[in-house]
């Protein structure tokens, strides 16, 4: 193929693709509301020297408080972190850490193209249109599955008890790009680039779809959920709070740590972060005193430089006050939850599971979390759900019995589902 | 077309903050900075996002603008560096998803075109942005060495290299 074919698969590739109506009109618009003008030359330098000015004074306070350097070494009273080779779930002081995989899986690409799975039994299957038909996925995985992500419109990053393996739609074809068994959560910004939590609260990068690991010290651990927003943002959470960087990683800072009395029983065994952009975002916090189980919801909308505890399984002590704060007993009791959906800035859902029960919840905020308004899920007698939201259609994956997959679809936010399978 | 001495006028009208002028200098590159965006980013709508960022971007900084240079790699420069950002953007990461490409693009005999999308989505975001640029925005060396910040030659020898990775994932179908 000479470089004019090239030229012209381009094209063909990248041609159908239109801005819409008025895109290009909008656009301008925003400029034309900006209320700063540009500046000119003299204003320019006496406003970049305030601005310098500005920030040294602000960064000479950070360093004095020491916020603003990622910790070389681990700061004195947190638990050193347990060896590379250890890939079990046990945390600090023999409580189990709950960096494991949620019972069931969903990764939608679009409204048509979904991938679903059990991470206990390892089944997995494909929909490509909307789950009116659903295809089994085999291969070389065949144990647990522990995270599924879409990196690109054909390329799929499964995590498993075997490894990490890449699925190509267009082939089918498996590819296992690393043998480490522990990568419990993926985010990957495309097939080349990406972290990963590990089972025993590490975080790892690469920049070869997976081939080579390294880990990355983010100021906090253990780690138990990471999520970036763009090239530069992310955060890192975990039982002991929450860590954000604003400069693609090369430094990190605290933004959340708790402090238990002394004598505290019980701890936070699992923390997870969901931005929607820059500056909204949720984290979900579980705490685990003996019998007593209970989670709370915490808001931010200005990037996490404050966060507010909002709403929260309050029963039985769990959680305690130092982490409740003024969070409002709004979510109902359940022993188990899906990892939260954040649907927008102040929108955001989950299910809570009572399994014992064999019942499930959907419960759905818009108001940061302070009110939560639920509803039975669509099935009786199922196990753990989890949902997964892209553009207008909802999707839920739970376990159903003997049947396996139990798959469910909503157009409406939550509102109705119609079961897809069995 | 805007001639190279109304480019001027016009820029130097932006500058001072006249948005009129700004809009009618930046809105023939609108189409190219979609282009770009949409090979990068493979999502209409996420083009859409990042070109509307860009333009705010290059109105804001305009004023770093060197008089001279050509204002289409410079804004070319500012859109890619949006793609980037974006690209990490995983707010939905929450939910499992991937940038998607809009699904009416989704031409089901088209196993060629899909292909060329999933191999250069397996390239590193440089070579990516190179093959791009001068595969599909036809942009010359000496152009694309602005927008990447590289010598004419470092970037022909980069795009050869580029070429050579995408072909080695991309094996579109021979027809006679």
């Amino acid at each position: 193929m000479d470089e004019r074919e090239l030229r012209r698969a381009f094209g063909a590739a990248f041609d159908a693709s239109r801005p819409s109506a008025g895109a290009a009109d909008r656009a301008f618009a925003r400029v034309a509301e900006d209320e700063m003008r540009p500046y000119g030359t003299g204003r320019r330098l006496a406003g970049a020297a305030a601005v310098a000015l500005a920030l040294l004074v602000v960064a000479t306070l950070l360093i004095a408080r020491g916020a603003l350097s990622a910790p070389r070494s681990t700061p004195a009273g947190l638990p050193a972190p347990p060896a590379a080779a250890d890939r079990g779930w046990v945390g600090a002081a023999g409580v189990p850490l709950r960096n494991q995989p949620p019972p069931s899986l969903a990764a939608a690409l679009n409204d048509r193209v979904v991938l679903a799975g059990l991470s206990g039994s390892g089944q997995l299957e494909l929909t490509t249109d909307g789950g009116t038909t659903w295809t089994a996925l085999h291969g070389p995985v065949g144990g647990p599955l522990f995270d599924l992500q879409w990196v690109d419109n054909d390329t799929a990053l499964v995590s498993t008890d075997a490894g990490l393996y890449r699925f190509q739609r267009s082939t089918s074809g498996w590819t296992r790009m690393s043998s480490r068994n522990d990568l419990v959560r993926l985010d990957f910004a495309d097939a080349v680039s990406g972290v990963a939590v590990t089972a025993a609260g590490d975080v790892v990068e690469t920049q070869d779809g997976g081939r080579t690991l390294t880990t990355r010290d983010v100021g906090l651990h253990p780690v138990t959920w990471i999520q970036w927003v763009s090239n530069t943002r992310a955060w890192a959470a975990g039982p002991q709070g929450i860590a954000a960087t604003r400069d693609g990683g090369a430094t990190w800072s605290r933004q959340l740590s708790f402090h238990a009395p002394p004598g505290q029983a019980g701890q936070v065994t699992r923390a997870q972060v969901g931005f929607r952009d820059e500056a909204n975002g949720f984290a979900l916090f579980d705490f685990v005193s003996g019998p007593a189980v209970g989670f709370v919801v915490y808001h931010t909308a200005d990037g996490g430089a404050t966060w507010t505890p909002e709403g929260c399984t309050c029963a039985g002590g769990a959680p305690p006050d130092w982490l409740r704060g003024g969070a409002a007993a709004a979510l109902p009791w359940a022993p188990q939850h899906s990892d939260l959906v954040v649907t927008g800035p102040s929108s955001a859902s989950l299910v809570s599971n009572d399994v014992p029960m064999g019942t499930a919840t959907i419960c759905s905020t818009a108001d940061s979390g302070r009110d939560w308004t639920c509803a039975a899920a669509p099935y009786e007698g199922g196990g753990p759900a989890s949902i997964a939201q892209r553009g207008q259609l909802w999707w839920m994956v739970g376990r159903l019995g003997a049947s396996g997959l139990l798959l469910a679809t909503s157009p409406d936010a939550g509102a109705t589902w119609t079961i897809r399978r069995p | 077309m805007v001639t190279a001495t109304t480019t001027a006028e016009l820029l130097e009208r932006s500058v001072a903050g006249d948005r009129v002028a700004f809009e009618r200098l930046f809105r023939p590159l609108y189409d190219d900075a979609f282009r770009l965006a949409a090979a990068m980013l493979s999502d209409a709508s996420l083009a859409e996002d990042a070109v509307q960022e860009a333009l705010f971007n290059a109105w804001r900084k305009l004023h770093t603008f060197r008089t001279g240079e050509d204002v289409r790699p410079w804004f070319l420069t500012i859109v890619a560096n949006q793609c980037r950002s974006l690209r990490r953007a995983r707010w939905w990461s929450v939910q499992r998803v991937a940038e998607v490409v809009a699904p009416s693009r989704h031409d089901p005999g088209s196993a060629d075109r899909l292909d060329l999308e999933a191999a250069l989505a397996r390239l590193p975001r440089r070579a990516r942005l190179l093959l791009v640029l001068r595969y599909y925005l036809d942009m010359s060396f000496e152009d694309i060495g602005a927008v990447v910040g590289a010598s004419p030659t470092a970037v022909k020898s980069s795009t050869h290299r580029a070429l050579v990775k995408l072909r080695s994932e991309w094996a579109p179908e021979v027809t006679d």
